[in-house]
């Protein structure tokens, strides 16, 4: 099946029930519902919860992008990518406010290059994806420990107001990583380049002999999940008041869990930015319900993990890495 | 000969050169810079932390072998350290029932990726989390009260030769006869190169890839005991880089990330070199904070020199 097709005009039931990403959403409005009735601010509930679902959605999407390469593309160094840009955007902002475009600029370049050294390994060194960035990022997170021992740099004034701003009662970060997966949206369904490098996760081979530029393509998304992955850096050490070595772990996890529960094959091929949205609101809400159930930390990530492997179970990938 | 033609000719001695050369490429500075790290008592603290980690490769060997991965390691070795300096010391049988409960879920968890068709580092990251979680629930802050027996376990005073290095040796011969002298071995290699026909021979590839992956859950255990028994403390977090290293030190050796090629002895000279890295550092007096970094950097040369000795001038895709 083609990823870029007509979109029918009317959907049957069955095939509502097949489009996976619709259930990221139904799970959201679940977990939402049971919110409701424990807590007496639910929308100050969502709003909360919408903040930090940006950033999911951030890394979701880098990650999706590089899954959609196919099998075996992955990306593990996306948690050490947050933690360096984070660093380095701090560091040359100096609390400045004159400074922000330079440091937010400087976080996507770090980015972007942790993308582009882990594209040179897969290539040149010719290991694994898995390996390649699983490496990179054992390099770059001692990168952020040398350079940048406990050194914990507060944002510029400007720039944490900024983060922490609400339209009406939407956050300003969520409505910035909405507006960047809509464009992503549009990338990847109406673009060349998301054409291609569908094609390419469906079968390199034939993606190769149309004459596509496989490393190229390759090389762009890996580097575009690395900017994504500095964005989230520089906007995550905004909003938490400095960056911190930590600070890209839970990444880990939920940059994968959240395209497999949007929709999306792990075995690659596919993507659906929509999926995104939903299932960044659905794993959000959840950690926020179990946040106001009072439980405690252990058996918040016991409970997390089981959740996640609990839809990803029930989904069931069809589809598995050669 | 030249050691790169002898890897791909792929003559299952000569694959070793490449883990032996890179582990004596760590080694040799460190006996330069120490000569009494070769006497006994050095060899024994040279290498003692190798022992928990060699463990762990083992087991993460076993997953490579059949085309799995487990991203759940480190966070298990970390939870043993805690069911055994915690759960244990205050009763033994519930100890004992927790551990068991782990080789089942890693079992039940081998036998769904093969059902469910999952992808095995998806559902381990997955089990990351709620390994983490119950050693956090267990053991809040590092502490804990270590049974002698284990701590006396690991500092055995062997006669002649130190105890870590016949450790390693009897671990890296079991590990080979598994693979390549059993009929368990036979089939596991066989799933990782080629799942079909094992399965058109009449084995049930579920049951396999449970007992492959209760075989990783039971490794992973005894590399908690054994780090428990080195450190004498259970804490949540004490292996979290057991994960990335244990799969480092596979690949070291000479295993292949897409199943069916492996080697038991490479694993346990990997797990070495990446535990000597450690202590090379520190006689150089670099800060161990370079650490990590030093070691993603070795497994990336060992790696492409490996790969230059496979398939000269010719690029696949990945």
């Amino acid at each position: 099946m083609y990823s870029v097709q007509q979109r029918p005009r009317t959907l049957s039931i069955r095939e509502i029930a097949a489009a996976k990403w619709l259930w990221s959403y139904a799970g959201a409005i679940l977990v939402f519902i049971v919110i409701t009735s424990v807590s007496h601010d639910a929308v100050g509930t969502l709003t909360a919860s919408a903040s930090f679902a940006s950033f999911f959605m951030l890394v979701g999407i880098g990650q999706m992008l590089v899954i959609t390469l196919g099998p075996g593309n992955i990306d593990l160094s996306i948690p050490y990518t947050i933690g360096l840009a984070g660093f380095v955007a701090m560091k040359l902002m100096n609390t400045a406010n004159n400074e922000i475009l330079l440091g937010v600029l400087a976080g996507l370049l770090v980015g972007g290059a942790a993308g582009a050294f882990n594209f040179g390994l897969i290539r040149l060194i010719r290991v694994p994806p898995m390996i390649a960035t699983l490496a990179s990022g054992f390099i770059v997170q001692t990168l952020s420990i040398v350079l940048f021992r406990g050194l914990q740099i507060k944002p510029p004034a400007a720039l944490s107001s900024f983060v922490a701003m609400k339209l009406g009662i939407l956050p300003v970060l969520f409505l910035l990583a909405f507006a960047i997966a809509v464009v992503m949206h549009f990338v990847l369904t109406r673009s060349r380049f998301g054409r291609y490098i569908h094609a390419i996760g469906q079968n390199t081979k034939a993606a190769s002999l149309a004459a596509i530029n496989v490393n190229a393509n390759k090389f762009t998304t890996y580097v575009l999940c690395g900017v994504f992955a500095g964005l989230t850096g520089v906007l995550l050490s905004a909003f938490g008041g400095g960056a911190t070595l930590g600070m890209g772990h839970e990444y880990l996890l939920n940059s994968i869990a959240v395209p497999v529960i949007g929709g999306s094959s792990i075995a690659g091929g596919n993507s659906n930015v929509p999926g995104i949205l939903g299932a960044s609101l659905f794993l959000l809400l959840i950690l926020y319900l179990l946040d106001i159930l009072g439980i405690a930390v252990g058996l918040r990530y016991i409970l997390t993990g089981i959740i996640i492997l609990g839809i990803i179970f029930a989904g069931g990938e069809r589809t598995r890495r050669k | 000969m030249n050691p790169l033609a002898a890897v791909r000719r792929g003559n299952s001695l000569q694959v070793l050169l490449l883990p032996i050369l890179s582990m004596l490429v760590i080694l040799v500075p460190i006996a330069v810079l120490r000569p009494l790290v070769l006497k006994y008592v050095g060899l024994q603290l040279l290498l003692n932390m190798a022992i928990p980690l060699s463990l762990a490769t083992i087991g993460q060997m076993f997953a490579m072998a059949i085309g799995e991965i487990d991203f759940s390691m480190g966070n298990l070795v970390s939870l043993v350290t805690c069911i055994v300096g915690t759960v244990m010391s205050r009763s033994f049988g519930l100890g004992l029932a927790l551990l068991a409960g782990i080789i089942v879920v890693y079992m039940l968890i081998g036998a769904f990726l093969n059902l469910r068709k999952l992808s095995s580092i998806v559902v381990t990251i997955g089990m990351s989390f709620v390994w983490t979680g119950l050693a956090v629930t267990i053991q809040p802050t590092p502490g804990g009260n270590v049974p002698a027996l284990l701590q006396n376990a690991v500092s055995l005073a062997t006669p002649l030769v130190p105890f870590p290095v016949l450790f390693l040796v009897v671990l890296a011969v079991l590990g080979h006869l598994v693979l390549f002298r059993t009929n368990f071995g036979i089939l596991v290699r066989g799933i990782g190169g080629n799942i079909k026909a094992v399965s058109l021979a009449g084995h049930s590839i579920a049951w396999m890839e449970a007992a492959v992956f209760g075989l990783v859950g039971l490794l992973g255990i005894l590399s908690g005991m054994a780090l428990a028994g080195i450190t004498t403390s259970a804490d949540a977090n004490v292996a979290t880089n057991y994960t990335l290293l244990s799969v480092a030190g596979v690949m070291l050796g000479g295993g292949s990330f897409a199943g069916g090629k492996i080697s038991a002895v490479g694993a346990v000279l990997g797990a070495c070199t990446m535990t000597l890295v450690g202590t090379l550092l520190t006689f150089l007096q670099i800060s161990p904070d370079w650490q990590i970094g030093a070691q993603g950097t070795i497994l990336l040369l060992v790696l492409f020199l490996s790969g230059l000795a496979k398939s000269p001038g010719k690029a696949r895709y990945v």
